[in-house]
């Protein structure tokens, strides 16, 4: 299992349905059971994550947006990335895999 | 060409075909949402006219208010999710167009999920009630 770093690209996966609802986004993978719920920050997350962006960004995004320490932001960050990998709401891009 | 209405005895008896048929679907469909299947693996069970037993005659309406009917009194108690694959396979199964429709709600802070079925001739909000679409089960051959 490759291990979450700032220099890691993350994609939302294929076959994930969502929906904001007042500020929150549901998440539904068709190929689970299960609903999933992010809260406002995790929607910003969530919608960065539509194309493969390095986590790197997605730090800098929430940092800019969020007026929140880099540091605080990185481990933030990762944790919800970790969770929506973890579930297969996200997955990790390879180098061999990003749009030319 | 205009048909003629069917007799009183033929709408009976559909409607007791009909029944039978949703008590069988809804007792299949219980079963998969109980043992957990996802909403892909509900696609792949959903087969365009394999289940025969409604007429053109027979508006979806009508459909599924027997399929609620026969829920109402079937012993597992079937909830929304059987109740809208049984409409939806049997609207296919007349060759009608029609799928599942997920919603999602938040009431208190709690995520509520409930689901119905979208066709052509029922009304949008048919069943939706407060909830938002998230995403429709299809049958296969409507996601090609």
């Amino acid at each position: 299992m490759t291990e979450l770093s700032l220099d890691v690209s993350v994609t939302a996966a294929d076959n994930v349905l969502a929906r904001e609802i007042e500020g929150d986004t549901v998440l539904l993978s068709m190929t689970q059971s299960e609903y999933y719920g992010l809260n406002p920050t995790g929607t910003r997350i969530w919608q960065l994550l539509q194309r493969p962006c390095p986590l790197r960004d997605v730090r800098d995004a929430m940092v800019a947006e969020f007026d929140v320490d880099p540091v605080v932001a990185a481990k933030d960050v990762m944790a919800v990335v970790q969770d929506l990998v973890t579930h297969g709401l996200a997955r990790i891009v390879f180098d061999d895999q990003s749009p030319a | 060409m205009t048909s003629r209405p069917p007799s009183a005895s033929t709408v009976h008896h559909t409607h007791l075909r009909v029944a039978i048929t949703a008590a069988w679907l809804l007792t299949k469909y219980w079963w998969l949402a109980r043992r957990g299947a996802s909403p892909a693996t509900l696609a792949t069970r959903l087969t365009v006219r394999s289940v025969r037993v409604v007429p053109a005659w027979l508006p979806s309406p009508r459909v599924l208010a027997i399929v609620s009917r026969v829920a109402g009194v079937h012993p597992l108690r079937p909830e929304c999710l059987p109740q809208a694959l049984t409409a939806c396979q049997l609207l296919l199964g007349a060759g009608r167009a029609a799928s599942v429709r997920l919603g999602v709600d938040r009431k208190a802070g709690q995520l509520r999920a409930h689901a119905w079925v979208h066709a052509a001739d029922l009304p949008e909000d048919h069943g939706r009630d407060a909830f938002v679409p998230i995403g429709d089960i299809q049958p296969p051959n409507a996601w090609r």
